[in-house]
């Protein structure tokens, strides 16, 4: 087992960043080095990988160093990674010296034009228990929900590999990345060297304890939310009860937001069957002066979700069946019938609060913090009107990135429409279905007209209460989802 | 009696997923330890899936309780189930499919063995989809396997021949055809046609071992002849089989050049054989791809084998000059006159029972051949099958509709879609199936400015073609 790395030769590792960039070692130049193929994690496709690759590129020995950890021949290892001499790396911690062959110590990902440096997956079950992971689907989730605006100070709590911290210091004049785990510590700053972040300060500690007193514009967490009977992993485990941790955290971000900043966390909660899924997050943000967009990706029965978190365990006889009698136990002992997985996005404001629950159609998001941004204005439009008021005067436009699919079939040498579906091309593709008139409102609604004369001329004399009480309830939903924007509303922040 | 009994205790596909709480695909070999604890611990059906489906032992008492009023003896007899440590085990998969209960090899045990006997496999369901279902004579399933062709066959088929080169195949034909009620199946042993020389039928369905390999070793996927010369063979073979007006379905692999069209091969196989034929290509991989996902199993198990193995059949493509290797499925009609060819390729992925489909494909060909000219369909009253989707995209900006794109799509059959353009789609919306075409071109023209008769008969053409227009 190799030690942490060290970024203690800043020069070696920004030059490292521009051989790679130079080698195209980016999502999309790998792909094509693997002839089509995305690069998946699992080891077993590294024998077709290893054929895949051309042999003597550069590239490929970069691919086979940092994302297949296979070993190189000094020689080609000299020539893909010049100028920046092997001992150089060997000094860090990066590279390992085997015979005339080496070995990357770490793991290094692509993601964007940033390189994420993490502990390099060590099979089923393997791995050590202050493993730091790169990045992941919920790394990615947690990026993609962030409201991204440029800031003073930002806080990622929990930063793991400091994949987070990376994406705020473009936006963030100041980021602070806290961890409980030193092994973490040191690939956040390794991190912040390779990709040349000046503005990322990494403080040793659990959660929020190193920034006591503290508060921030914004704050990011992909915390060890999992429920499990288990305290193996740092990244995974918190040791707590239930998802006691995770209310925990919800519970203490207010305190460190300064007023009108956004904290955006991933969390897992557990609800009864019959129960709806927000009613729990809920409670964790009521009285919190924080106005709550709570979003759920998906919802597991619990052995489903012990399946799933132990999946990989299925290379070792008999312990895929071990963990499960024990996540089942444990899950059982609490009385726990439903998991869900979703991101809690809270922003602090001064009066009275708001709570708004949606469902997302996928964990693959695209970048979204527009879109919540946009949420969040329109949901204190719609609160600023009095009930009932308002609503028919306010001019509307409809988001620039939707989309309307009509199903059509033709009966008879007529069109019928059967559905009308309108849905957000970007952000958090959110869709809905529309009643047969409320297509024709919309289209409308062009910025020019009140929705109120937008239902008139669709209504016709005499109909419009008839169509307005039909079609309101939907509206609202529109507007809360982020389809309707109030132009007479101003954006946040 | 089995039948009676499994039917009683609720083991169909739906009552598997309901118990297993899974709307499948199952991955047995995965997520076993995950079924067994989602499964109820007591019960018939929680019995009989343990012991069919899963593959696991039940207890004695509990298996006789779940197959009473059959006793555990004459089932042992049947060679079905036998002793095991923990109780009573079963020998072969027992799987429900929509309309069948189909018994084969369990998978874990011996899909590596020569003799063993394939369940069903999305090619098995491919072919099944495929076959033109209409009452014949006489039927023969060639290399049947499971039987699961022959079954499926015997439903409109007076009388069905299944042939394998595999004993142990036809004892599960047999066993299936009786399990599912059918005595119209005839087993005969032997090579490919060698049990049927001389004969003609109405119907041949074939899910040959068409893997182009280096291998011999596995009856099911491995035919030992070089490249793709026992498809080629296969299908050259296959009209004298065929009487007048009968239809051959069978799935062929074929290898080409990167760069070659991919129907060029097949076509030379079907040139001037007396027959029409479609060609269906589902997909091409290059060498390297085909072999790592032909041996996809061995690679979870021994990556090193794996990698041992992709290596020796990429060498093979190599040396044979294979560049690509595609995958689809030939239909032929003995036809005496001028026969037609007609190739495509669709996506395997989106497919459902695809009876009536195909037969309006084999008809779309016969009708416009006999047209000869497409002005000629300008004469004919066209409607949209029942059954399609026209879906619009549409945005709005500045309060002006903007169509971004039309998708014609089938809810059935091979699930066709074509992105149809704003003039066609005004069309399509205009055909009632009483009116002549020309006279709904006429209209639309109207409508569309810049729609020209020339320009859309084209469009229409392919339509009708693809079995979107009647």
């Amino acid at each position: 087992m190799t030690d942490e790395p060290r970024a203690d030769d800043p020069e070696a590792l920004a030059a490292l960043r521009a051989r790679l960039r130079e080698l195209r070692f980016t999502g999309e130049g790998i792909a094509e080095a693997l002839g089509g193929d995305t690069l998946s994690r699992d080891p077993q496709d590294v024998p077709r990988y290893l054929r895949q690759l051309a042999e003597g590129s550069p590239l490929g020995a970069a691919v086979k160093l940092f994302l297949l950890d296979v070993a190189v021949g000094v020689a080609e290892a000299e020539e893909a990674l010049a100028p920046v001499g092997l001992e150089r790396l060997e000094g860090m911690g990066v590279l390992a010296r085997d015979g005339d062959e080496v070995r990357a110590c770490v793991s290094i990902t692509p993601l964007g034009d940033l390189l994420v440096a993490s502990d390099r997956y060590e099979g089923p079950g393997g791995g050590r228990p202050d493993h730091v992971v790169g990045t992941s689907i919920s790394s990615r989730a947690l990026a993609a929900v962030t409201v991204r605006r440029p800031v003073e100070r930002a806080l990622d709590v929990g930063t793991g590999s400091g994949v987070q911290a990376l994406e705020l210091a473009r936006h963030a004049e100041h980021v602070v990345a806290t961890d409980v785990n030193p092994r973490a510590i040191a690939f956040a700053r390794f991190n912040a060297v390779l990709n040349g972040c000046a503005n990322v300060e990494v403080r040793a500690g659990s959660l929020f304890e190193p920034v006591e007193g503290e508060r921030f514009d914004l704050i990011v967490s992909n915390p060890p939310y999992v429920i499990s009977p288990e305290s193996e992993f740092t990244y995974r485990d918190s040791g707590l009860p239930g998802d006691t941790f995770s209310e925990g955290l919800v519970r203490r971000l207010p305190e460190h937001l300064v007023e009108g900043g956004f904290a955006h966390v991933l969390v897992e909660w557990v609800h009864a069957r019959d129960e709806p899924w927000a009613a729990p997050l809920r409670g964790w943000v009521a009285g919190s002066a924080c106005d709550a967009l709570l979003l759920r990706f998906t919802t597991q029965e619990p052995t489903r979700y012990a399946a799933a978190w132990n999946a990989d365990l299925r290379g070792i006889p008999g312990a895929f069946e071990d963990a499960l009698d024990r996540w089942l136990a444990y899950h059982r002992r609490l009385g726990i019938e439903e998991i869900s997985w979703g991101a809690v996005v809270l922003r602090r404001r001064a009066g009275e609060s708001w709570v708004l629950a949606h469902d997302l159609p996928s964990t693959r998001l695209a970048p979204s913090g527009d879109h919540i941004r946009r949420i969040f204005g329109t949901r204190d439009y719609l609160d600023s009107l009095g009930v009932g008021r308002g609503l028919l005067e306010t001019v509307f436009a409809l988001a620039d990135d939707h989309v309307f699919e009509q199903r059509y079939e033709v009966r008879g040498g007529e069109r019928v429409v059967l559905e009308t579906v309108v849905r957000l091309a970007g952000g958090l593709r959110f869709e809905a279905e529309l009643q047969p008139d409320a297509e024709r409102v919309l289209a409308l609604l062009d910025g020019t007209r009140a929705l109120g004369e937008a239902i008139g001329e669709v209504a016709g004399a005499g109909r419009f209460d008839e169509l307005a009480g039909e079609l309101l309830p939907g509206i609202v939903r529109l507007v809360e989802l982020g389809f309707l924007v109030p132009l007479s509303a101003d954006p946040p922040g | 009696m089995l039948r009676a009994v499994l039917a009683g205790a609720g083991y169909d596909s739906p009552g598997i997923k309901r118990a297993l709480g899974s709307d499948g695909p199952f991955e047995r070999d995965d997520n076993l330890p995950l079924y067994l604890r989602v499964l109820l611990p007591r019960g018939r059906l929680p019995a009989l899936i343990r012991l069919f489906f899963l593959g696991v032992p039940v207890a004695a008492e509990e298996a006789a309780a779940a197959l009473a009023p059959l006793s555990l003896q004459r089932l042992e007899a049947l060679g079905l189930i036998a002793p095991r440590e923990g109780g009573i085990g079963a020998t072969v998969d027992l799987t429900p499919t929509d309309e069948l209960l189909l018994a084969y090899d369990r998978a874990e045990r011996g899909v590596e063995e020569r003799e063993h006997v394939m369940g069903i496999s999305p090619a098995t369901k491919l072919l099944a989809y495929l076959t033109i279902r209409r009452p014949v004579e006489t039927a023969l399933d060639l290399g049947s396997g499971s039987g699961v062709h022959s079954i499926l066959a015997a439903k409109h088929a007076r009388s069905v021949v299944a042939a394998d080169v595999n004993p142990r195949a036809l004892e599960f034909t047999a066993f299936n055809a009786l399990l599912n009620g059918f005595e119209n199946v005839e087993c005969r042993l032997g090579d490919l046609f060698e049990p049927v020389e001389g004969e003609r039928f109405d119907l041949v369905v074939c899910n040959p071992p068409y893997v182009v390999s280096p291998e011999s070793a596995l009856v099911y996927r491995d035919s030992g002849v070089p490249g793709d010369a026992f498809c080629e063979g296969l299908v050259r073979r296959m009209p004298e089989f065929l009487a007048e007006g009968g239809l051959a379905h069978v799935l062929v692999s074929w290898v080409h050049g990167r760069d070659d069209d991919w129907s060029a091969r097949p076509r030379a196989w079907v040139a001037g054989n007396g027959c029409d034929a479609l060609l269906l290509r589902f997909r091409t991989h290059e060498p390297l791809a085909y072999a790592a996902g032909s041996n996809a199993r061995l690679r979870r198990r021994d990556a090193d084998e794996f990698g041992r193995v992709v290596d020796r059949w990429t060498a093979y493509y190599d040396e044979l000059g294979i560049e690509a290797i595609s995958w689809g499925a030939i239909v032929l009609r003995r036809r005496r006159g001028e026969n037609w060819v007609w190739a495509h390729s669709p996506s395997a992925e989106r497919l459902g029972p695809a009876s009536g489909h195909v037969q309006r494909l084999v008809d779309a060909q016969d009708r416009l051949r006999a047209l000869g000219d497409d002005r000629a369909l300008l004469d004919a009253a066209l409607a949209l099958v029942p059954g399609h989707r026209l879906d619009q995209t549409v945005v709005l900006r500045g309060g002006d509709e903007e169509v971004e794109a039309s998708l014609l799509r089938l809810l059935d059959g091979l699930r066709f879609q074509v992105q149809v353009d704003g003039p066609t789609t005004r069309v399509l919306s205009l055909l009632d199936g009483e009116r002549t075409l020309r006279d709904v071109l006429e209209e639309a023209s109207a409508l569309e400015p810049g729609l020209t008769p020339e320009a859309a008969l084209g469009g229409i053409r392919q339509l009708v073609e693809l079995g979107f227009l009647e």
